[in-house]
């Protein structure tokens, strides 16, 4: 049997779904962190029963993609149990949805963010809202798992729901109104806006810069790795296992673990922002400036997420409600630079810059600015208009912060482990045996014939080495191959200043790994995930050997090759606003 | 009078929805219907987003469903 979890967004559902189910729901403080239906197993009022996390629905004829994937899932479970959550704030608003999404079927109202409605001077009576609405009732907040089960057990005994009007007479009395002080800062442009840069600012300060936090850490575990594990291998006597260790597993994996705590600060810090209600406040404030490049003040939301995983920011598109922007945003979030290139930025930063931070930076600024660019080259016609509710601005809890920064740093060892090793197995094997199987050096082994005639790609940034070009198309299969790829073949990056930037160019434009492509697949069909897939590879190569050009001098020219781009965007920019009908034809966003 | 001439701190009682039916939907769940108060809390700078507030929540609409929500003071 299934027993739906449904509601408004950022009601609470995934957050119960957790707690119910043990689940690993993504949770977060922004309308839409649902997009597809999550089923799991447990155990309610002695039965096993699949407990289903669905996408939020504001009105039963629902607008975006993940609202009709709701409904659909709903229609083909016409007889499951539901537990609608909601807000305690939003009861009133939420009654009506109730009986169109629990019509005919065994419900429960579950209560969230009650702590937060009583502060604001709400009043709620449960024992009267539960006799009114012929349905159990009960307040999640603060109750322990067990409670929390047999709260929700009463469900599969409930009544079967039947339409009828609830008067809130008696029953509800809303919280105070009117933005708190806080929000008043918070939703002014001139204040905001400068604190998010500065908090970015200090949040890659303190990951990235020399002799800070990030640093200080990362440099421990290279040491654990280098100064005892590697010298401790040194003293195997096998010279073929010698060789794996010393020279293949422990360089190359301890060169991608030891990035584990500078990944780990970036993620608390985006855990916290999307924890703290800010991103929806940010969407509201650079609604305008995504306007002029085809996107949604919605889009921030998925850009930011780009900053952990492509990914998984990718599956955030499904709440935008216009297809088109869905298909830009998604061409742009690659050049967002994930926490997986984060290793590879460090490993060739310091080649070309002194304090790699503000290569790291560079980077960083220069994929963003990429990713508008890429908007506003693909930008077609008018735009979706733009719609989104203020989720509740809160200071982030402490336990959920842990808990999800705890399961990122458990999904990257895991990732480690599994695929990064294997690929550094195969490629340690690959490199370090020639095709009779004798141990041999990298340029007479069988990864050098296999790979010998790639050695041409980057040859035009001063770097005719098959081994470089391995290491930038194993990046296809995870980002963090690059930087091992590096370590196993030299142990630190052995080009000059140009190459550097160049090689760092073309991870920062190029397609992203297959994961990503199998997202992007997911949302808008194979052919086109891997048409964008084989244009961003092409482009990013190209790219590199554009940055080469620049850094060697070519600066001067880059006015003259930018001119003719400018002048085409310009043109094109002038011609849609003049011809450009009034009104937005939104593209049917049906499947 | 449309929602897009509301200045930051103004009330106002909304007189028609004028936009698609799912649109219209979703903004009367959010409480933007004929006959409720509707307060102005904030306006971009650039006035291209209207950050209000209706009795069921507050929420943020571009200039485009401003323009497209008729009001009366």
């Amino acid at each position: 049997m299934k027993v739906l979890l449904v509601g408004n967004p950022n009601a609470g559902k995934s957050t119960l779904f957790n707690a119910l189910a043990r689940g690993h729901a993504k949770v977060g403080n922004w309308h839409g962190v649902t997009v597809g239906a999550l089923e799991k197993e447990t155990t309610l009022g002695g039965r096993r029963v699949t407990l289903v996390d669905l996408p939020g629905i504001y009105t039963a004829e629902g607008m975006s993609m993940e609202e009709k994937g709701a409904r659909s899932y709903l229609a083909a479970h016409p007889t499951a149990p539901v537990l609608f959550v909601c807000e305690c704030g939003a009861v009133e608003r939420c009654l009506p949805l109730f009986f169109a999404l629990a019509r005919g079927r065994r419900a429960a109202l579950v209560l969230t963010k009650a702590k937060r409605f009583y502060a604001r001077g709400g009043k709620l009576d449960l024992r009267l809202l539960e006799k009114r609405l012929g349905a159990p009732v009960f307040v999640a907040e603060g109750l322990r798992r067990g409670a929390l089960l047999a709260q929700a057990a009463r469900v599969l005994s409930a009544p079967v729901v039947a339409p009828r009007y609830v008067s809130p007479d008696g029953v509800f009395s809303p919280a105070r109104a009117g933005l708190s002080r806080a929000d008043a800062l918070l939703t002014n442009a001139w204040f905001a806006l400068p604190l998010f840069l500065l908090l970015l600012a200090a949040a890659f300060y303190l990951t990235f810069a020399p002799h800070c936090l990030g640093d200080w850490m990362k440099s421990g575990i290279e040491a654990f790795f280098s100064e005892f594990l590697v010298a401790r291998a040194q003293t195997v006597s096998s010279p073929v296992v010698r060789s794996l260790l010393a020279d293949g597993l422990l360089p190359s994996l301890g060169g991608v673990l030891s990035f584990l705590p500078q990944i780990a600060l970036l993620m608390f810090f985006l855990i916290c922002m999307e924890e703290s209600g800010f991103l929806s406040r940010l969407a509201c404030l650079t609604d305008g400036a995504f306007a002029a490049v085809g996107l949604n003040g919605r889009a921030v939301f998925s850009l930011v997420m780009g900053f952990g995983c492509t990914a998984a920011a990718i599956l955030t598109t499904r709440g935008l409600d216009d297809r088109r922007v869905q298909r830009r945003t998604i061409l742009c979030l690659p050049y967002i630079s994930c926490s997986a290139k984060l290793p590879v930025y460090l490993t060739l930063a310091a080649s070309f810059f002194e304090n790699a931070f503000y290569g790291v930076m560079l980077l960083y600024a220069l994929g963003v600015a990429l990713a508008l660019a890429v908007a506003l080259a693909t930008k077609r016609g008018g735009r979706s208009p733009f719609l989104l509710e203020l989720a509740p601005l809160q200071i982030p809890r402490p336990l959920f912060v842990l808990k999800a920064l705890l399961f990122q740093i458990k999904q990257f060892i895991i990732k480690v482990a599994t695929v990064i090793l294997a690929f550094f197995l195969a490629s340690w094997l690959l490199s370090s045996f020639d095709w009779s199987f004798r141990m041999c050096g990298a340029e007479e082994s069988m990864l050098a014939g296999i790979c010998g005639g790639l050695k041409w790609l980057f040859a035009p940034v001063g770097m005719a080495d098959w081994r470089i070009a391995y290491a930038a198309l194993a990046g296809l299969i995870a980002k963090e191959n690059v930087a091992g790829a590096i370590a196993l073949f030299y142990g630190a990056f052995p080009y000059g200043a140009a190459s550097a930037f160049a090689f760092s160019v073309f991870v920062l434009t190029c397609s992203p790994c297959v994961s990503a492509i199998a997202a992007t697949a997911h949302e808008l069909g194979w052919k086109r995930a891997l048409a964008y897939a084989a244009f961003q590879t092409v482009s990013a190569l190209l790219a590199s050997y554009l940055a080469y050009f620049l850094w060697r001098g070519g600066v001067a020219l880059l006015p003259l090759a930018l001119a003719p781009v400018a002048a085409y965007l310009l043109i094109r920019n002038l011609h849609e606003r003049i011809y450009r009908p009034r009104g937005h034809d939104a593209e049917n966003i049906h499947r | 009078m449309t929602l897009k001439d509301c200045r930051q701190g103004e009330r106002a009682r909304v007189a028609g929805v004028h936009t698609s039916e799912a649109l219209g939907a979703r903004l009367r769940a959010l409480g933007l219907f004929c006959g409720a108060e509707v307060s102005v809390l904030r306006v971009s700078p650039r006035r291209r987003v209207w950050l209000v507030e209706t009795a069921f929540s507050t929420f943020a609409l571009g200039a485009e469903i401003a323009e497209s929500v008729e009001v009366t003071a």
